[in-house]
C-alpha cells in the first residue's frame, strides 16, 4: 500500500483514513506493506511493515547519514516537503527550495520532486518485496504505484494498480498540474476505488473514467468511547454552532458566515463558532465584521485531539457547509460526541448517515431553517443524534476493509481467469 | 523670542492574550500579564531609565533653563507600579526639579473623546487624581490619546478648565498657517498647541534612516534648523514618543549623545529658551482661531482616525465594546468597569489596522500579533466573555432586588456546655441507627 501519511504525523483527514483501513485489512488477515516518504521511530505499526522511502531513494546519492532529528524539526514546523508537500503543494512551491534540504540536499529539487524521489523509493523497495496488488492513496502516490507494477511486471507477475480516489482536484482546486496527474492515474489503473458515489460521479463526470471501473468502498470510523467534558459556561446563555475544518474555498466557509449573519439576525443568543485555520480566515475574520457579527461569530485556531471533542461537545449543532467534500470525517467525529449535524449535499459522508439535515451548501435559508429547528427543539435533536450515533457504530473499518479485500480479489484473480 | 517646547508621550498598552473560545467563561483575565510585564522591563531598562537620567542630567547641567512635558497614561502608570516602581520615582524626581510638566490625558489611553462624554469625564477626571497623587501636580494642559483633536474636545474640555490642549500641525488643516504660533479654540477660549510634525519627525523618525538626505543628524544641525523660527514664530512644539528614546531609536544610533548637546546647541542663540506647556500658555497670545472640525491625530500620514476605526474589524468592535457603556455602569462593580476601561485602550485597535501600505511597517513593528485579525479574534473572545460577566451580574442584581428582605438569623458558634436552642433554625433529627438512604442512590 502506498500512502502519504500516517499518523501521529498527519496533516489532514488522510493518514487518519489510511490508519483505519489497513487495522481493517489487517483484521481480514491480508498482510500490509505500507511504504511512506518518510517514516519515524517515534511511531509504531504493529498491524502492518511500515517501509521509508527516503531510505531507500537516498541510497547511494545522499552519503550522509540522515539525522532524524533534523528532519523532524522539519516536520513539526511544516517544512518538510515530505509530510506536507501535498497540503502545501496547493500554495505553489515557491518554498519548496528552502524545505527538505535534509533530504535533498544532493538532489535537483523542481515541482515534483519530492514525488519523483518518493517513487525512487518505492521502485527500491518493491524489488524486494512481493506483492499481489498494489493500493495506492491519492495522486502524489500514482506514479509510483505503476512504477511498482512495471517492477512486478519485469518480474513477470501481474500486480494490479488500485486507486483510491480521497479528494480530486474538482474538490480542492489547486492547479491543473495536478488534475493532469490524477487523469494519468486513473486511467493507469486497474481498478478506481472511490470513497463515495459522489466522488465516483466526479470521477465519471470530470475525468471521464468507465464507471464500471470504480468500486465505492466508505470509510470508516473506529468505534471509541469518547470522554465527556463538563459543560461549557458559555451553553448557560447561548445557544452554539459550530464549523471545524480547513478554511478554505473547498469547505465552504463563506457560506457559514452568511449562516451565521442569517440565524443571528433573529436569533441573536446563537454563537456561530468557526474552528479552524486556512488561506481564506483572513477574509472571512473581515467579512463577519463586514456583516456585523461581532460577538456573534468566534473564531480559534484549529485545534487537535481532546480539544476537539471539547469543541464538539460545546456545539449544539455541528455544520458542514462543504461546497465539494468527497468523504468527510469530521461529522462522524461530531456524532461520536453527541452532536447533530447539519451537511452539505455534496459530500460523500451524507450518503452514509441517514440521521441528519443535508441541504445544498448555497441554500443559506434552508440551513438556517434547520439549525434553528435543531436550536429549538431538543428532543428532535437528541433523537436525531441518538440515532446518527447507532449508523456510525455500524460503519466500521472492518465493513470498509471486508469490501475491500472483495475488491482486491475481483481484481486479482479476475484479472487472472482473464489472462488464462 | 522663540520657546522650544518638548512633549513626550509615555504609554505602554495592557497587550490582550491570546484568549480563545475555550477560555471564555472560565478565564476573566484578558491580559498577557507576563508579556506585558517584559515589554515595560525591557523598554525601561533601554528606555524609560536612561532617557530619565539624561533628562534630570540636562535640568540640572542647565540649571533650571531646560524643561520638558510629559503625559504619563494612566495604564502605563498601572505597569509601572506593580512591575517596575523605580520608574514612578524617577519620574518624582523629574517632578520635584519644577522644570517639569505634566500633562492631562484619558486615563485608559483611550478614544473616549470620539465616542461617549460621560466616561471621557470619567476617565480625564481619573487621571487628574492618580497624576496629582503621585507627582504632586495638577495638570492644566490636556492632551488627548494620539494627539486626536477636533472642535468639539474643546467643549468638552471646558468642565477642567485647561489652560491649552495639544494637537497636531497638520498642513490639510493649517494650509499657509505655521504651526510655530499659538493659536485658539474655535468657540472657546483654550489655547492650541501645534505640533511641528516636520522638526518633531526628523528625531522621532528620520533619525536613524540612512537614506534620509540629512543623515546623520547633529545637534547643531538641528538646533540651526530651530533657530530658523527665531523672528516667524513664537514656538517650535517638538511632540514625540518618550521610547523615541532608545527604543525606536536604538542607543546605538546615538540618538542618547544628540539630546545631551541638544539644548546646550539651541541656548547658544540668546533668543531661544525651553519652556513647559503652560508657561508657553501663559505667555503668548493666540494669533488667531483654529477650527478642525473632523478629528486629527498624530498617527499615518492620513492624520485622522483611520489607524484605530478604520476598517469594519475595528468599527464593529469599538462600536460593540462602547455599547456596553449604560449595562456595565449599572453593574456598579469597579472591577467590571476597571476591565471595560482597559478594553479601551487605542492600542487594542491599532492592532486590527489593516493599513499594509505606507504605514503599514509602523504598524507592525508595533502589533501584538502576527495578524491584525488574530487581534479582532482575540478581542472579539474577550468581549464575549465580558458581556457574560456583566450580564450574569446585572441579572444576580435582578435577582436580589426582587426578593424581599429576609430577616436573617446569625448563627453564632455554638459554645460547649451551653445548649440553646436556636430560634427559627428547626433541623429534623435522623435517628442514629437507620441507613440513610440518598435518592438516586440505587
Amino acid at each position: 500500500m502506498l500512502g502519504w501519511e500516517l499518523p501521529p504525523h498527519h496533516s489532514g483527514g488522510l493518514g487518519t483514513a489510511c490508519e483505519g483501513m489497513t487495522r481493517g485489512l489487517a483484521r481480514q488477515g491480508i498482510s500490509v506493506s505500507f511504504v511512506l516518504p518518510k517514516a519515524f521511530q517515534d511511531a509504531s505499526y504493529n498491524w502492518m511493515d511500515v517501509y521509508d522511502a527516503s531510505a531507500y531513494a537516498l541510497r547511494g546519492i545522499a552519503h550522509h547519514i540522515i539525522d532524524e532529528q533534523v528532519c523532524f524539526e522539519y516536520i513539526t514546523r511544516h517544512q518538510c516537503s515530505l509530510t506536507s508537500g501535498y497540503q502545501t503543494f496547493a500554495h505553489g512551491f515557491h518554498g519548496l527550495e528552502v524545505f527538505c534540504r535534509a533530504c535533498f540536499q544532493d538532489m535537483h529539487t523542481n515541482e515534483l520532486s519530492h514525488i519523483g524521489f518518493y517513487s525512487r523509493g518505492v521502485t527500491a523497495i518493491a524489488q524486494k518485496l512481493h506483492f499481489e496488488a498494489i493500493h495506492a492513496h491519492d495522486w502524489m502516490t500514482f506514479p509510483a504505484a505503476v512504477a511498482a507494477r512495471r517492477v512486478a511486471m519485469k518480474r513477470g507477475k501481474w500486480a494490479p494498480f488500485i486507486a483510491q480516489i480521497h479528494a480530486t482536484e474538482i474538490d480542492r482546486h489547486d492547479g491543473p498540474r495536478i488534475y493532469a496527474i490524477e487523469k494519468w492515474g486513473m486511467q493507469e489503473a486497474d481498478r478506481i476505488i472511490a470513497v463515495s458515489n459522489y466522488t465516483k460521479s466526479i470521477i465519471v463526470k470530470y475525468y471521464g473514467i468507465n464507471p464500471d471501473k470504480i468500486s465505492v468502498v466508505h470509510n470508516g470510523i473506529e468505534p471509541r468511547q469518547v470522554r465527556r467534558y463538563p459543560r461549557h459556561p458559555l451553553k448557560r446563555r447561548y445557544k452554539i454552532v459550530l464549523f471545524i475544518g480547513r478554511i478554505t474555498y473547498q469547505k465552504g466557509p463563506d457560506y457559514y458566515v452568511r449562516l451565521a449573519k442569517k440565524v443571528t439576525d433573529q436569533y441573536p443568543d446563537v454563537k456561530f463558532l468557526m474552528v479552524g485555520s486556512g488561506d481564506m480566515q483572513a477574509a472571512m475574520v473581515e467579512m463577519a465584521a463586514r456583516e456585523g457579527l461581532v460577538e456573534k461569530l468566534l473564531f480559534n485556531q484549529w485545534v487537535t485531539g481532546e480539544m476537539m471533542d471539547v469543541a464538539y461537545q460545546m456545539a449544539d449543532v455541528f455544520v458542514m457547509p462543504s461546497v465539494s467534500e468527497p468523504f468527510g470525517i469530521v461529522p462522524l467525529e461530531a456524532i461520536q460526541n453527541g452532536t447533530p449535524v447539519v451537511l452539505s449535499k455534496n459530500s460523500g459522508v451524507s450518503e452514509v448517515i441517514q440521521s441528519c439535515i443535508a441541504v445544498d451548501f448555497w441554500d443559506i435559508d434552508k440551513m438556517a431553517e434547520a439549525i434553528i429547528k435543531l436550536l429549538k427543539n431538543e428532543p428532535y435533536a437528541r433523537l436525531m443524534v441518538n440515532k446518527a450515533q447507532q449508523e456510525v457504530n455500524s460503519l466500521t473499518w472492518d465493513l470498509a476493509a471486508s469490501k475491500l479485500s472483495a475488491v482486491y480479489n475481483d481484481v486479482v484473480y479476475g484479472r487472472i481467469k482473464e489472462v488464462a | 523670542m522663540p520657546s522650544v517646547c518638548f512633549y513626550f508621550q509615555v504609554h505602554q498598552p495592557k497587550r490582550l492574550r491570546r484568549y480563545n473560545i475555550f477560555d471564555i467563561g472560565r478565564e476573566s483575565n484578558y491580559f498577557d500579564k507576563e508579556h506585558n510585564r517584559q515589554v515595560l522591563q525591557k523598554v525601561a531598562r533601554k528606555c524609560y531609565y536612561p532617557a530619565n537620567n539624561l533628562i534630570l542630567e540636562l535640568i540640572e547641567r542647565h540649571e533650571g533653563r531646560f524643561k520638558v512635558n510629559y503625559s504619563l497614561s494612566g495604564v502605563f502608570l498601572d505597569q509601572a507600579m506593580r512591575y517596575e516602581p523605580g520608574l514612578i520615582e524617577s519620574f518624582q524626581r523629574l517632578s520635584e526639579t519644577g522644570c517639569v510638566e505634566f500633562l492631562s490625558e484619558t486615563y485608559y489611553h483611550s478614544l473616549a473623546s470620539l465616542y461617549s462624554e460621560e466616561e471621557f469625564f470619567e476617565q480625564v477626571l481619573e487621571h487628574m487624581l492618580l497624576i496629582s497623587n503621585l507627582l504632586k501636580q495638577v495638570p492644566s494642559v490636556f492632551r488627548n490619546t494620539e494627539l486626536v483633536y477636533f472642535d468639539y474636545l474643546a467643549h468638552l474640555a471646558k468642565r477642567f478648565h485647561f489652560k491649552a490642549i495639544l494637537a497636531e500641525g497638520w498642513d490639510n488643516i493649517l494650509g499657509w498657517r505655521s504651526p510655530n504660533f499659538v493659536y485658539e479654540a474655535l468657540d472657546y477660549p483654550v489655547k492650541l498647541m501645534l505640533k511641528n510634525y516636520r522638526l518633531s519627525d526628523d528625531i522621532a523618525f528620520r533619525f536613524s534612516n540612512r537614506e534620509w538626505k540629512e543623515w546623520p543628524l547633529t545637534a547643531d544641525k538641528f538646533a540651526h534648523w530651530v533657530h530658523a523660527v527665531n523672528g516667524n514664530g513664537q514656538v517650535v512644539n517638538l511632540f514625540m514618543d518618550y521610547e523615541t528614546f532608545g527604543e525606536h531609536q536604538w542607543d546605538d544610533t546615538g540618538i542618547f549623545n544628540f539630546m545631551r548637546q541638544l539644548p546646550e546647541e539651541i541656548l547658544r542663540h540668546p533668543d531661544m529658551d525651553f519652556v513647559t506647556v503652560s508657561e508657553e500658555a501663559d505667555r503668548y497670545q493666540p494669533v488667531a482661531k483654529l477650527s478642525m472640525p473632523h478629528p486629527v491625530s498624530w498617527a499615518d500620514t492620513e492624520r485622522d482616525i483611520s489607524a484605530w476605526a478604520g476598517n469594519d474589524m475595528q468599527k464593529v468592535a469599538i462600536h460593540a465594546l462602547y455599547s456596553l457603556e449604560e449595562r456595565v455602569k449599572e453593574t456598579k462593580d469597579l472591577e467590571l468597569l476597571k476591565a471595560w476601561r482597559q478594553l479601551q485602550t487605542s492600542d487594542h485597535f491599532y492592532y486590527m489596522c489593516t493599513k499594509w501600505f505606507s504605514d503599514g511597517d509602523v504598524h507592525k513593528y508595533f502589533n501584538a500579533f502576527e495578524r491584525p485579525h488574530d487581534a479582532y479574534i482575540y478581542f472579539n473572545n474577550a468581549l464575549v466573555d465580558f458581556v457574560c460577566r456583566v450580564d450574569d451580574r446585572l441579572a444576580e442584581m435582578r435577582m436580589v432586588s426582587q426578593q424581599p428582605e429576609i430577616t436573617r438569623i446569625e448563627i453564632e458558634a455554638p459554645v460547649d456546655g451551653l445548649d440553646i436552642q436556636i430560634p427559627g433554625v428547626d433541623l429534623p433529627e435522623i435517628p442514629v441507627d437507620q441507613p440513610i438512604v440518598l435518592p438516586n442512590a440505587s
